[in-house]
């Protein structure tokens, strides 16, 4: 937990922690965790897209 | 065409998905193929044939994370034992490429500053490297 703190700009953490204190989460993780989980559901198929460019530039113009 | 090649640490489903294409041959164009114990359980129990194929595999131990951001994002990203394992073994060889088809652990490993590719990627490079053509 120490670490996602160091990571996480103080603003956004501040709000996380706000929204603990009204009692929405459990804790801290519990927010960054639902957060991440509602991004990687709605940019599911946009992170797709972006591996598979990602992979069709490295496969075509790699250096290895 | 580059003769250069590097090490890959291998999550289970590029491995699982070349051998469904027949095609677990290309990873050979890599120096080694890393991988954890738990990445081999998981095939074993999946894709068990695709351990008999003749390739520069390399089981590894690993321990615990020496970065405990890595441990953090693992958790927060939900990954899985494989995928976290393989991670921990990017940190011992940060020059290798992780391969994983799994978006979470693609994440973490860019965030980590780890080189990350899948089973696309593989495919195209075989015919960059003049392994296959563009017909097989």
């Amino acid at each position: 937990m120490k670490t996602v703190q160091t990571e996480v700009p103080e603003a956004l953490y501040n709000k996380a922690v706000s929204l603990v204190n009204e009692g929405w989460f459990l804790d801290e993780k519990d927010v960054f965790s639902e957060a991440i989980r509602r991004f990687l559901e709605t940019h599911q198929s946009e992170l797709m897209q972006k591996f598979i460019r990602d992979d069709i530039e490295w496969g075509l113009h790699g250096n290895d | 065409m580059t003769e250069e090649t590097r090490d890959v640490v291998c999550d289970a489903g590029p491995i699982i998905h070349l051998d469904e294409l027949s095609c677990l041959d290309l990873l050979a164009d890599f120096k080694e193929i890393l991988l954890p114990l738990s990445v081999v359980e998981e095939i074993e129990k999946y894709r068990p044939i695709a351990l008999t194929v003749k390739l520069p595999f390399r089981v590894l131990r690993t321990y615990n994370p020496a970065d405990e951001r890595l441990a953090t994002m693992c958790r927060i990203f939900a990954l899985d034992r494989g995928e976290t394992e393989s991670l921990l073994i990017m940190e011992s060889y940060p020059d290798a490429i992780f391969l994983t088809d799994d978006a979470s652990a693609r994440m973490v490993a860019e965030r980590m500053g780890f080189m990350v590719h899948g089973t696309i990627g593989v495919i195209i490079r075989t015919i960059r490297r003049g392994r296959k053509s563009v017909e097989r």
